[in-house]
């Protein structure tokens, strides 16, 4: 909400003083400065794509309909929303929460360059004749620079407004590792986390349910809870979107120690879809199929859950991944989790029978700890729909070819079709997206709900 | 898919601006962003100090009772000055102006700026807008506190005028930004056995109604002859009198003159005026101390 706000102010002051004072400028060779290109720049290097592209139509309407405006509307916000949406794109290689510095400003300049040309091009096609071919050659060149000097003094402050709106990155465990969390990492790394090459902890992957506060998490245990009983092995995953405390992929230090002291549960590394070269180590390849790595996770049976139906706890579904319960995998009914790794202990899974079947089944169950909230019994099957990586896999097996190339996996969490009339839509699909949506307000989280699933994770991986 | 969902409804906001540019859905939401984002520009012109809207709206009221309070006003001096000339400028041609402020400029392609006086000053769509010098350009939408300006130099524009000795008719266009030589307009004349010269004079011709331009507003002056006669129609670049680069104070003509101006309301042409030419006159039979005679012509 911070950051919905952020952007708001800055995108009307941008506006405002676009249209009152930078255009204003008589600079050396006519170029002007495009504050509220900058502004949206900054902000989706900072916020993603989709939070770019909205901010960017946003602020190119504005600009649109703020008097003098444009004669055709909506022309600066077809330009800022592309552009916006492709500064987004580029969030990574800033990196994230954004650094300073020319890394920034480079993918900024870029940026801008391109949104000149785009609008000066739009503005050809559409009222042709208002700019001539040689009046924009001309101009382009000096626009760019005008922006370039000062994108140098905008980027910045932008990029900056927006970490602090951002808040702190709540990642305590790996921003300072404690000795127990370093030797936990180091267990769950020998269990099949991935681990990053350089050996600098990062922040830990997860795959989180973000937005619905009720939402589990793929990849990360309940730092509260208590490290949760491993369960008969061969049950399916339960991926249980809205449920408080089901997750995929906790941690897999705990694996062995059942019995052990509560201690709050570092993250597992978990890692979701292909690495960036020069990352973490890349996922493998499946054996079998061409096509790549799919992971879907299946509800184990409907038949056990109801809705709205507080069911006891029973640690009926484990993991699905955190907990190496089981070296043996299993194909759970219905769609069967094929090509990828499910859980943080797949490494060692994966010899076992994970290559006959193209890949691996959750390793783990997912586990409930607490009757689940209104949401319970909702059946979510996850879907990859393609490039999908890794969840919580571990290092590629030896021999095995590697992919270099980044690739950003898709995930959708799909409502599991139900005969029982009344229950909740079936068939409903929800996205999994990798990226998180801060700029996305609770209660749209709310509405969102019966589509279930609002389940996200953050990029990378981590571990040392 | 977001981005989609965006791009269809930034495409259909042009679609729909494109084809009918006066439907009512786009021009409530101007409407609306002209109230909102006028009293923000206002605020922001305000702070960044390149224009005194507060001030304008008291100073009119001095203009209407006493000129003289003029200097009493708290103008910044080029403000000052530019008003002056914009009412020397108006009481020659005996227009009625509402005198604005530019308080934002637009964006990209178009050249239009915002002025800080609107429905309630009294200003309508499709009215002449001047400067000191001459002519600025044509109201083309007016909100209740702005009013948005269309620029003489806008590719859009075109203004028909009367070329200042020879009364030949033509129109100039606009040549959008950084045309062939900025700022200039390009002039073209209906008669095609006519000759344009350099330092010929512009001003505007009556429209119908006076509409959007009233008669008589200089316009500029011809800077270079492009193709002059022998059955092409003559085309020439006109340097425009207003300075579109400094525009601050400028006047609306709420009400159109009683008598056309013609060319009064010109300033005194470069080349009307007389050249003085020096003749040295010896007389050969005259004494060697006899002084040459200076004898003005022209």
């Amino acid at each position: 909400v911070r950051r919905v706000i952020l952007s708001a102010v800055l995108v009307i002051i941008a506006v405002a003083f676009q249209l009152t004072l930078a255009n204003r400028l008589a600079l050396p060779g006519g170029g002007q400065p495009d504050l509220v290109l900058l502004v949206v720049i900054g902000l989706a290097l900072s916020g993603g794509p989709a939070a770019g592209a909205l901010t960017g139509f946003a602020a190119g309407l504005c600009l649109d309909l703020a008097p003098p405006g444009s004669p055709l509307l909506g022309e600066y916000a077809l330009v800022l929303c592309l552009i916006g949406y492709g500064c987004g794109l580029l969030r990574p290689v800033v990196g994230r929460p954004a650094r300073v510095g020319p890394v920034l400003l480079a993918c900024g300049i870029i940026a801008a360059a391109a949104g000149e040309a785009l609008a000066a091009a739009l503005t050809m096609a559409l009222s042709p004749g208002s700019v001539s071919l040689a009046a924009a050659r001309q101009l382009l060149p000096a626009a760019v620079l005008a922006d370039a000097v000062a994108g140098v003094v905008v980027l910045p402050l932008v990029v900056l407004a927006a970490r602090l709106a951002d808040g702190p990155v709540p990642v305590p465990d790996a921003a300072k590792p404690t000795p127990a969390a370093i030797r936990e990492r180091q267990q769950a790394s020998a269990e099949g986390a991935v681990a990053r090459p350089g050996g600098k902890p990062r922040r830990g992957p997860r795959l989180r349910g973000s937005h619905v506060p009720g939402d589990g998490w793929i990849g990360r245990a309940q730092q509260s809870g208590a490290v949760p009983a491993p369960r008969a092995p061969g049950g399916a995953p339960w991926l249980r979107a809205g449920s408080r405390a089901s997750w995929i992929g906790a941690e897999a230090a705990a694996a062995g120690s059942a019995g052990a002291p509560r201690r709050s549960v570092p993250p597992v590394r978990l890692r979701l879809g292909r690495g960036r070269p020069g990352g973490p180590v890349p996922p493998p390849r499946p054996a079998r199929r061409a096509a790549l790595p799919r992971i879907s996770f299946s509800a184990a049976s409907t038949g056990r859950t109801g809705l709205g139906r507080a069911r006891p706890l029973t640690p009926s579904a484990g993991h699905a991944g955190g907990l190496p319960v089981s070296g043996r995998l299993r194909r759970p009914r219905g769609a069967a989790l094929r090509g990828g790794y499910a859980g943080g202990s797949a490494q060692r899974s994966a010899s076992a029978s994970g290559e006959q079947a193209g890949g691996f089944a959750a390793s783990g169950q997912a586990h409930r700890t607490r009757p689940a909230l209104a949401r319970a019994g909702r059946p979510v099957r996850l879907r990859s729909r393609r490039r999908d990586g890794l969840v919580g896999g571990g290092p590629p097996p030896p021999g095995r070819r590697v992919f270099r190339r980044p690739a950003t996996p898709r995930f959708r969490a799909r409502l599991r079709r139900r005969r029982r009339p009344g229950s909740y839509r079936g068939g409903a699909v929800a996205r999994l997206r990798m990226s998180r949506r801060p700029w996305m307000p609770r209660w749209v989280g709310r509405l969102r709900r019966d589509r279930a699933s609002g389940w996200r994770g953050t990029r990378q991986t981590g571990g040392s | 898919m977001l981005l989609g969902v965006l791009l269809a409804i930034a495409l259909g906001l042009i679609a729909v601006s494109y084809t009918g540019g006066s439907s009512s859905v786009v021009r409530s939401l101007r409407t609306t962003a002209g109230s909102v984002f006028g009293g923000l520009e206002r605020a922001a012109s305000a702070v960044t100090g390149s224009g005194s809207s507060g001030q304008v709206a008291a100073l009119q009221r001095q203009v209407i009772q006493l000129r003289s309070e003029l200097s009493q006003a708290r103008l910044s001096r080029s403000d000052y000055a530019q008003l002056r000339r914009l009412l020397q400028l108006a009481g020659k041609g005996g227009y009625r102006i509402e005198a604005a402020n530019v308080i934002a400029i637009g964006q990209g392609g178009q050249q239009t700026v915002t002025v800080d006086a609107g429905r309630a000053d009294g200003i309508r769509p499709q009215e002449t807008v001047i400067d000191g010098q001459g002519l600025v350009g044509e109201v083309i939408s007016v909100s209740a506190q702005t009013a948005t300006v269309q620029l003489g130099t806008d590719s859009g524009t075109v203004v028909g005028v009367r070329l200042a000795p020879s009364g030949d008719v033509g129109w100039v266009t606009g040549q959008g930004p950084g045309g062939s030589g900025p700022g200039l307009l390009r002039l073209q004349v209906l008669n095609t056995s006519a000759r344009l010269s350099q330092g010929e004079q512009l001003v505007t011709t009556a429209s119908v109604n006076d509409r959007p331009y009233v008669p008589g507003v200089p316009v500029g002056v011809i800077s270079k002859v492009v193709t002059n006669g022998a059955g092409l129609t003559p085309v020439a670049l006109v340097r425009p009198y207003a300075d579109y680069a400094t525009l601050a104070v400028v006047g609306i003509v709420v009400a159109r003159p009683h008598h056309n101006p013609r060319y009064s309301v010109l300033p005194p042409s470069p080349s009307a005026r007389p050249t003085p030419t020096v003749t040295v006159t010896v007389t050969p039979g005259a004494s060697p101390g006899a002084t040459p005679t200076l004898t003005p012509g022209g």
